[in-house]
């Protein structure tokens, strides 16, 4: 069993040199490689793989906007790869992501290849996710958010005002928007429902829970270090410890 | 350049002087008036004060010195204006001098004939009779004193015109270090982008692995890229030689990085390359049409270099998206150029931004040149 690999990156020999790199470890083979946002998107959705390493500059296009067209495709994890690039790297290190700064050497490439392995034995990486949504909705010119949502319910289609959103839950094909104490069934994935959230206002507290912060009013440490999470409307969801990281710093204080 | 207005050269000018005094004369006159007000007070309970013993109605001292306050205060807007005519410094300087010793006479005359007028008029409000006494001597009682008065007016005026030409000048002399520092950066880093370097050092990284020979000559055009960028010579026309040796090891550069995605050629008149030539003016166009041409991860750009008698031709075309909006929307490198040109060669130089059929941009541009 190894772990495929999707290489993006404008030029061609840093895509050599990745290819070069992963050829020499036995857990690893590149899938595809791809040098514009397009063949990117194309690529993922064909191969589906483990790992994706995402060039930040693709010409005049930027790698996250491969990541706005990887929505329903199941998400790779990204290690993202850049020359110079300012305001992406303050992000990468605010969500603690994986990147490569151009030019790396082996014993670079090894170490984020390490940490790669780790993150790839765990079974969820749905906060690696949330990371990534939340780093994109901090770089500069990405599209806003939504105030509206399109719900299509049996009998009627209608909009939904984002500010009743309380809290979004994944249940098997569909994601449960909870608003205004009414649940809303639509047919999405959670990943996918929530790229239309603003990322400051809605938090993935779990792999199947998005909830909006000011709608948590209590945090009950329980067994094994993990949390329960107390919402306005009496309800509580289960925190793991993972998920207490990603908590913004106001919220973990009053642990 | 002239066209832009210099908010500092306008704050000097005496005339927007002038109007800022009459405008904060205009927002701030209740101010003004109590002040001149709270003034007669003063002095006139000084004045009761020091008459204590003799035997007066308490509110006649009042009278006097409000009278001849409120009249100082009326007529020193005036005394402004006349000082901004005919200026305390201004040369010949018995010229200001004759014309301050009259302005002050007559200063006197308004203000004594303005303050008995009120007198007289109070006094017959209050059933009294004013009595101004002997007029010549009364006169130049009141002459002595508004002669000093009238030249601290003048005085004040004057310093605080002086005042604010220093912090305007001031001003100007930080705005002007901030621009000239601004400048010498934007120059800096428009030699050598960082993307454009790490980039650069990445794909010497790897070519190494595959051919050292290459990765050598890599890095030794490198070098001189960096040596062109760190070169402290603040000339403005340079031998156009020197701007074809950036040209070639940026597009050996570029050549490697995006190695069969991306043709680069460079077409130039033999015996031309003595020609002085702005400096890195080429520069921003070519990496502009690298930015637009290779928007799909490939193109082609060809730079041309042409003599026409006394005029040199650069033609920079690619196969990129064209022009999107406005040309010099493109970027700020194409922006420079245009106001370069424009201050190097006025109305000496033609800077033409086209399309290609059936896609891609041209971008032209001639100067004179001389051998």
């Amino acid at each position: 069993m190894s772990y495929s690999v999707v290489i993006v990156d404008d030029e061609p020999p840093a895509r050599a040199k990745l290819v070069r790199f992963i050829a020499e470890l036995p857990d690893f083979r590149v899938v595809a490689e791809a040098g514009t946002v397009e063949e990117a998107i194309a690529a993922l959705r064909n191969t589906t793989p483990d790992v994706l390493y995402l060039d930040i500059q693709l010409g005049s296009h930027s790698g996250f906007d491969v990541v706005d067209g990887l929505k329903a495709t199941a998400a790779p994890l990204i290690i993202f790869t850049t020359a110079y690039s300012e305001y992406a790297v303050k992000a990468f290190e605010l969500q603690a992501l994986d990147y490569l700064l151009k030019p790396f050497d082996r014993d670079r490439f090894l170490r984020s290849i390490e940490r790669t392995r780790a993150a790839l034995a765990e079974p969820d990486h749905s906060d690696v996710e949330e990371r990534v949504r939340r780093l994109l909705a901090q770089i500069p010119g990405r599209p806003a958010a939504a105030n509206q949502i399109l719900v299509r319910e049996s009998d009627r289609a209608f909009f939904l005002s984002v500010e009743a959103i309380q809290r979004v839950s994944a249940a098997g094909n569909y994601v449960e928007v909870h608003a205004n104490g009414k649940v809303h069934l639509i047919r999405d994935t959670l990943s996918s429902f929530i790229a239309q959230l603003d990322a400051s206002e809605f938090l993935r507290v779990h792999r199947s829970h998005v909830v909006r912060v000011n709608f948590i009013a209590e945090l009950r440490p329980m067994f094994h270090g993990d949390y329960e999470l107390v919402l306005r409307d009496g309800q509580t969801l289960s925190l793991s410890r993972r998920y207490k990281a990603l908590l913004p710093a106001a919220i973990r204080a009053r642990l | 350049m002239a066209t832009t207005t210099d908010p500092v050269a306008t704050a000097l000018s005496p005339a927007s002087d002038h109007a800022s005094a009459w405008r904060w004369l205009r927002a701030s006159w209740p101010l003004y008036v109590l002040l001149t007000l709270l003034l007669g007070a003063y002095q006139g309970l000084n004045h009761v004060i020091g008459l204590r013993s003799t035997h007066f109605a308490p509110w006649k001292p009042f009278i006097w010195e409000l009278s001849s306050v409120i009249v100082l205060a009326a007529l020193i807007p005036f005394i402004a204006g006349f000082e901004r005519r005919i200026r305390v410094d201004s040369r010949p300087r018995t010229r200001a001098l004759l014309a301050h010793i009259a302005g002050a006479v007559a200063f006197s005359i308004v203000h004594t004939t303005g303050m008995v007028l009120i007198r007289k008029l109070t006094y017959a409000l209050a059933g009294d009779s004013y009595d101004f006494g002997n007029v010549p001597v009364e006169w130049f009682y009141e002459l002595q004193k508004d002669l000093i008065t009238y030249f601290s007016v003048l005085l004040v005026v004057f310093a605080i015109r002086e005042f604010r030409i220093r912090r305007a000048g001031e001003l100007r002399a930080q705005e002007l270090a901030a621009q000239l520092s601004e400048a010498r950066l934007r120059h800096l880093t428009a030699q050598i982008e960082p993307h454009f370097l790490f980039n650069t050092l990445n794909a010497i990284s790897n070519r190494m692995h595959e051919d050292v020979d290459a990765a050598d000559r890599m890095i030794s055009q490198l070098g001189d890229l960096l040596r062109a960028a760190y070169e402290s010579d603040d000339s403005v026309l340079v031998p156009l030689g020197r701007e074809l040796g950036w040209l070639r090891g940026y597009a050996a550069m570029m050549a490697e990085r995006f190695r069969g995605q991306l043709a680069f050629e460079i077409d130039v008149d033999a015996g031309i390359e003595t020609l002085r030539v702005p400096r890195l003016l080429l520069q921003p166009i070519v990496e502009n049409a690298i930015r637009h041409g290779l928007q799909d991860g490939h193109g082609w750009l060809r730079v041309e270099v042409r003599r026409h008698g006394n005029q040199l031709h650069y033609t920079v075309s690619d196969d990129g998206v064209g022009l999107p909006g406005k040309p010099l929307e493109r970027g700020t490198g194409l922006s420079n150029i245009s106001r370069r040109l424009e201050l190097l060669f006025p109305n000496h130089h033609e800077l033409a931004f086209g399309s290609r059929e059936p896609r891609g941009a041209v971008v032209s541009v001639a100067f004179p040149v001389s051998t």
